[in-house]
Order: structure tokens, then sequence, then C-alpha cells
């Protein structure tokens, strides 16, 4: 039967040099779907506690969904799952761009890499033929260059490449995946594996075909999702392919979330007027990029910039994540250092989230006397100073003086400094947050804590559900929700197995994010491409199932309960806020009121909507027998953990 | 049909005109054009029932997402394959700079495909005015992939049969799909003496 699975995966041993493939069998399919799931359905098996991230043994897993490479919008994904460097549990992460796709039609709808080549290699893989190749010449490269190397050895532009740059050979611990280089597994240190592995990229190219079960069928879903797209998310439909997600540093500015100096304040107009989308358009030209199958086309790159000290400079995407982290959090408002830090976090491999929050930190520690000049190597590192921060970002990628320091992330550095620096790493689970500040919403403050990954911002992407008050009574969200009283989080854990779902799919978060495809389109797009008949309710469950599953190999990695919280400030320093207009209705008309956030009071109620236990975190042993998770329950019994 | 071909192969291009017309018109009455009984005289004298289009890329809009090459395969084979479309995005990224280019089929007046295929498989379809490749004609022989100047006669993965264009029958499903109204069917410019084509085999 043709359908949207290429129906096999494929497995590289680099250090025996032996290449398998393994069929993807209907019961998996059914069970686990695709994409993070699966991914973290593998890790479970094949990692153990006892092994850390650089050991050999560390699966490196590449998963697509099932919708990946079909024609539904955004299908591009690519997840990625391993055992995290930098945080004290697993990265999860997603690219886009045009790989996922392109390894589908190679054959293959997975590949879990595991040992260690002993000397640098990289993978070529041409439908059929794979081959394990040796990277001495590129071991070194930047990613461009690595990219552009790996293509004129192929000869082949058609070949899609994921590589990792100096950082990630250097294992500094927050090093990226490149997919394209504009499109990375940004979060949790996926690059400082592959580097540990000696592995410096991957090419694919492909030209197999991916099948529907039923293409009339799958269609109308397709036609149906983009009218909810267009209707249920007019902004991002409008918005996206203009300034993409630069677009949000106004409107995160404006509803106090910014980070600002190391989030020790939730806004500052100056600093976001620096770095925002008009800031932008007026200094850049640019042209759009988009991922596969996507219509919102979110990226952009900007060819040359032409203006300032940095003339001459390209650089892929301005993210607001990345214009949040490197700027707003160190305080920078100029956006041409912002996109100059950008290019060096590319063309090195590092992600701009955790660079940004590591040199924030640093910056803090600075200006309250922790950290001195005798430390930096004379830089003078205090918020707000962009040479220092574009300084300090290079010093990363190359790990040299105190980028050393700063490689190896807030919560390592910070135990390296000492003195009381630790106070000041905004991490969770050891996974630096990313780019919105708890006190605007506090769905987004829960969001931090309870996610498995650590300090991320997705699943769900909490504070402009809240800002913009969307609506889903699909996934538990009848009504709009109050984002300054604490307590009454219920409804987020519906919501953040709601948000999984593209992520399962092999869809970008962006179909999702603001609530605007339905489950049931969903479950329609799956049943005609497949052929396996499920609704949007049974997708939850698949999604549930990940939750848990995720959960469960935190217990596992011996976190329990006590690990979902936030950094001490922001339970303790209150902060202005700003209310903005429309949200006023729930202050009772204040225009500004002091936050800091009630962390317990959330917690309790989402436990409690999730069925968790207090003290472990984790749901019942009925819980894990519904989702057929029993097998995991019986392990986790066997390490001594009680389950309810 | 086949010495037909060879014979006009002869010709110059105005007594080709006439003599496809005249083809036309043969096969008209031979009932290809069944359904059109009441069309006037003088409609009946082109060849074509319709101007020919092509497809055309503001390239500027482009932002290279594929759907184009996705709703192609899909439309025509039902399935997705790079390798499998008739509109290609070429894209240098990464390390090769940044640059898309999409290439479609220019539908050419007077097409190399179509004179340099042996085996007569190529012709112009009256109703769209696209030069379409009969595919139970096709022997594979690859002289069209050889001939085109712009790359947009391609042969399947299989490797056994040419594909190109055919406008999805009149209704192009790239342009329809097109998210950033990057495409668009536009008339072909020919100068009259020049187009060639417009029989229906």
């Amino acid at each position: 039967m043709t359908n949207a699975y290429a129906g096999k995966g494929l497995r590289i041993d680099l250090y025996n040099r032996r290449i398998t493939t393994e069929p993807f069998t209907e019961q998996m399919k059914r069970e686990y779907i695709g994409g993070y799931l699966l991914g973290m359905k593998m890790l479970w098996d094949e990692y153990r506690p006892e092994y850390g991230a650089f050991d050999p043994r560390n699966p490196l897993i590449f998963c697509t969904g099932p919708l990946t490479g079909t024609r539904a919008p955004t299908a591009n994904s690519l997840t990625c799952n391993t055992m995290s460097p930098i945080s004290k549990t697993f990265v999860s992460g997603r690219a886009g761009g045009h790989f996922g796709p392109m390894l589908k039609f190679a054959g293959y709808d997975y590949i879990v890499i595991t040992g260690r080549s002993p000397r640098p290699v990289w993978i070529w893989i041409d439908d059929n033929k794979v081959e394990i190749r040796d990277a001495s010449t590129l071991w070194g490269m930047k990613t461009s260059e690595a990219d552009a190397a790996v293509k004129d050895i192929v000869g082949s532009e058609e070949v899609e490449t994921l590589m990792i740059g100096p950082a990630g050979e250097k294992l500094v611990r927050f090093a990226i995946a490149s997919c394209n280089i504009d499109r990375a597994f940004g979060r949790g240190g996926a690059g400082a594996v592959m580097g540990s592995k000696n592995l410096k990229g991957i090419a694919v190219r492909g030209s197999n075909n991916i099948g529907l079960a039923d293409v009339q069928r799958f269609n109308s879903a397709v036609k149906k999702n983009f009218k909810e797209l267009e209707e249920r998310d007019p902004w991002s439909w409008e918005m996206q392919p203009k300034v993409g997600t630069a677009g949000w540093m106004e409107a995160i500015n404006y509803y106090s979330m910014l980070p600002v100096n190391n989030y020790q304040k939730t806004y500052d107009d100056k600093v976001a007027g620096g770095i925002d989308h008009n800031a932008y358009l007026k200094n850049f030209e640019y042209r759009k990029y988009a991922c596969g199958n996507c219509a919102l086309s979110c990226a952009h790159y900007i060819p040359t910039i032409t203006k300032g000290k940095y003339a001459g400079l390209s650089s892929g995407t301005l993210e607001y994540e990345t214009a949040a982290g490197l700027g707003a959090r160190c305080g920078v408002g100029d956006i041409l250092a912002v996109a100059k830090a950008n290019a060096i976090c590319a063309e090195y491999g590092i992600d701009t989230i955790s660079c940004g929050s590591t040199i924030a930190w640093a910056m803090e520690c600075y200006e309250r006397g922790l950290i001195t000049k005798k430390d930096t190597g004379g830089i003078d590192l205090r918020f707000g100073n962009a040479d220092a921060m574009v300084h300090m970002t290079e010093m990363i990628g190359r790990k040299e003086g105190f980028g050393a320091v700063l490689s190896e992330g807030s919560l390592r550095a910070a135990s390296i400094i000492g003195r009381g620096s630790e106070k000041y790493a905004m991490v969770v689970k050891g996974l630096e947050m990313s780019g919105t500040s708890p006190r605007g919403s506090k769905c987004g403050a829960l969001m931090f804590a309870v996610n498995e990954r650590g300090g991320h911002h997705m699943d769900p992407y909490a504070p402009t559900i809240e800002a913009y008050g969307y609506t889903i009574a699909e996934a538990g969200i009848p009504e709009a929700l109050n984002p300054y009283e604490d307590g009454n989080t219920g409804p987020v854990y519906q919501l953040k197995n709601y948000t999984k779902l593209a992520d399962i799919l092999g869809t970008c978060a962006f179909a999702i994010i603001n609530l605007q495809t339905l489950p049931d389109t969903y479950g329609e797009q799956f049943s005609a491409a497949t052929g396996i008949r499920m609704n949007g309710k049974e997708l939850l469950k698949r999604s549930e199932k990940l939750t848990t599953l995720m959960r469960a190999f935190n217990a596992r990695e011996g976190l329990s309960a006590r690990d979902d919280t936030l950094p001490a400030r922001f339970m303790e320093e209150a902060v202005e806020v700003r209310v903005p207009e429309e949200l006023q209705k729930w202050t009772n008309g204040k225009t500004s009121i002091m936050r800091k956030v009630d962390l317990k009071k959330n917690l309790r109620d989402y436990y409690k909507a999730a069925g968790y236990d207090m003290q472990t975190g984790l749901p019942s042993r009925a819980k894990f027998e519904e989702l057929g998770l029993a097998k995991v329950a019986d392990e986790l019994k066997a390490k001594g953990i009680k389950l309810t | 049909m086949a010495e037909g071909k060879k014979q006009t192969k002869g010709m110059s291009r105005r007594e080709f005109v006439s003599a496809a017309g005249v083809t036309a018109v043969a096969a008209g009455a031979a009932g290809v054009l069944v359904g059109c009984a009441t069309v006037p005289q003088e409609m009946q004298q082109p060849a074509l029932q319709v101007t020919p289009k092509y497809i055309v890329v503001d390239q500027s809009l482009c932002s290279g997402c594929r759907i184009c090459e996705q709703v192609c395969s899909e439309f025509h084979y039902g399935v997705y394959n790079p390798e499998l479309t008739a509109i290609i995005v070429e894209r240098g990224y990464g390390g090769k700079g940044h640059w898309i280019t999409t290439n479609t089929c220019r539908q050419c007046p007077n097409p190399w495909c179509m004179r340099s295929c042996p085996v007569d498989a190529i012709w112009r379809d009256v109703r769209t005015g696209a030069v379409v490749i009969d595919e139970k004609t096709c022997i594979g022989c690859q002289d069209c992939v050889k001939a085109c100047p712009f790359g947009m006669a391609k042969m399947r993965p299989d490797g056994k049969k040419a594909f190109k264009c055919d406008m999805c029958g009149g209704d192009p499903q790239c342009v329809a799909n097109c998210p950033m109204n990057a495409l668009s069917a536009q008339p072909l410019m020919w100068k009259e003496a020049e187009l060639v084509g417009g029989e229906q085999s």
C-alpha cells in the first residue's frame, strides 16, 4: 500500500562503519507515528542513564514525521533526539529547511547514529547508496564552508546538508547542527554530540516517491488546513512573509515579556526599538527564504549588510529569539551588532539563545562585581556593550579565553566561577531559558518550569496565547486566560499535548503555535496520507504519550518535581510589568503592576490537571498503562521510582 | 504520421504553419472537435483553440518553498518526488551563496524538444497550447532532454520515459497553489510565422 511513510530506517554505527536498514513496522507507525515520539521511544530504549552525552553509545536520532515531505502546510520537519550535553536531560529539537523531506525522498524515515568514529567523517546518503566518508579536509571548516565543500565533492547543488561548525567540533556545549546554514537544531547541543562522534555532517539526495493513501481526501484536508491558517491567525499569515519572527519584538516588548538585561526588566522601549522589525526593515535588504512546503516563509536572508562597521557581512534570518538573546538580554539595542553576532553563531555553529543567555549571565555578574576584567581578559562586559557581546560570541565559537568558560553554558560556567554567580544563571533543568519573561504571563512561567527539555520556549508557546487571548475548545482553552493571576493553569497540560502534534507529525510549530490547525484537521491529513485511520482525539493521546515518555526519561535521569522550577529571581524579585490596554480588564484598569511569579500555585493546578504526583512529577501507573507504556512503568519501578 | 513530420521538417516555417492548420482542421473533421459542432467557420481556421500560455515566474517573489514542485508531481503522478516535477526550483544557499531560480517550460514557439523527437511523441496540444509528450509513443531516447536549452524536458527517475510541463490541461496547479503569487500563466509571445505545432495526434 502506498502511504506517506518511506517504510524504513537507517542505522549507522560509526565505530564499526556498519550501515544497516531496518523496517519501520506497521505497529510502530501506529503506536509511535514519527517525529519526537518515535525519537523519544528509541532514545528511551537505547540510552542508559550511566552513559552521558559524550559517550559513544549515546544514540543520535534524526526522525521525520509522516507528513514530512508531503505538501501539508509546513511539512518539512526533521527532529533530533539525543542526550543533551548542556542540560540535565535530553535534546529534542526540530529543524526546518529542506533536509527532512529530502531524507524521506531518499527512502528513510529516520536515522540512528551510534558509536564514535576514530577519525572525522561525514555521511553521504544518495538514495540506496549510503557511505561513511573521510572528513579530514572538512574538519575545522565553518558551516557554510563545509556545506559548499560537500556540494563540490558530490558535484551537485541538489543536495541537502546537515553540518556542524568549529564549535561543535570543539564540544561547545550548546553547539548546533545546522541544516543549510539558516535552519538548525538549536537548543540542547546536538552539534556537540555530533562533534563528540567525530561526525562533521550528513548530506542527502533523494529521488524516491512519497505516496499518499488517498490523494483526493488529503488534498481537501490540506485545503482546510490552509483555510485555518489564514482565518485563525491572520497576523502570522500576513506578517510572517514580510518580517518573520522579527516582527514579534515590538509585540513582546509591548506585552512586557522581554528579557531585558538578563530578565531584570520586562520591557525597554529603547533597546526593543533598536532591534525590532522597523530597525530590521530600515537596515537590511532581505530576501524571503522558505523551508520546504511552507507558505508562511518566516525565514529571510540578508544578502549583504551595506551600512556601518559590519558592512560586507551577510547573515541569515534574524529571528526574534536571536534578537532577544543576543540583543535585549544583553541590553544591546543595535541590530547591526546583533546581525553580526548572529552570523558568527551561524558560522561557528552555536545556539544564539544559549549564547546570548550565557553572555547576559556574565554581564550581570560583571556589573555585580562577581567577575572582573581579570576573568574576562580585559573585556568590559557591561550590559549594552555591543562590541563586547560580539567579541564574546566569537570567543565562545572559538572556545578561547573567557569564551572557553562561557562555552560550558550558564550553569557550568557559574559553578566554575562560583562566588554566588549561580543565582544569575537563568536556567531550567540546566538549559538556558529562551526569550520571554515569565512575569508577563503565568502560563509562560509554567511553560518553562514544567518543560521536560528545560528552559525551552516550545510546547506550548503560552505567552502569545495569553497575550492575544487565543482560544481553542478542542485543546482545553475555551476562553481567554488571565496572564497575571497565578493559579488556574490546568489547561496548559492539554495545550501542551496539542502543540506537540506538530512535532509528531512532521510539520512546523508555526502551523500550531497560535492554535491555528485543529486536531481533527491533523487527524484527517494523517489518515489520508498514511491510510492509518486516526482522528484528532487519538492523535492527542499520542502526544500525551510523548509528554509522559519525556517525563519518564527525566525521572530515569534522576529528575523529579523538584526540578520543575524557575530561577529564584522570578519568584523573589517583583518587577514592574506594563499592562497593555486590552489586558487591563484583568487588572481592574491598572496600567502597571509589580509582579513576581507564584510558581507553587501554578504548579499545583498543573499537576492536578495532568494527574501528576506532587513528589515524583509523574502520572499514575494506570495512566502509563492506558497510554501503552506499561514497560516504561516497569522499568521505572525497577529503578526504585514509585508510581501511584 | 512520422513520415508527415519528416516532411514538415523540410518545409519552410510558413508552409509548416499552414500545413499544421490543415492537419488540425482535418483532425477536427475526424471528430476531435466533437462538441464544437457550432464553432463558426473562421474560428476553426487556427489550429489552436486557445492562445498558448506558459508559466512566468516573478523571481523576486519566489521564496523557494517548493510547493509548486510538490503539487506538480502530485497532480500528475499522485506522489511527491523532487525528480518528478516539470517545474524546477533551483536553489543555491548555505555556502553556495543565496539564490533561488525557479525554472519553467517556455512552451517555445518552435520547440527544440519537438524538433528533436525521432518518434513524433511531442506535439502541441490544441486545447491548451502546451507542448506535450505522449508517454505511449515516447521511447525514452533522451533526445528532447538533450535538446531543451532550458533543461525542462526531464527523464523520470526510472529512466524509461521523458516528461515535461503540460500546463495541467489548461489549469496549471503550480500557479493555483503558489503561496507567494510568484507564478502566473502568461500568453506566449510569438511571431505568427514562428509558431510550430498545433497538431493533434
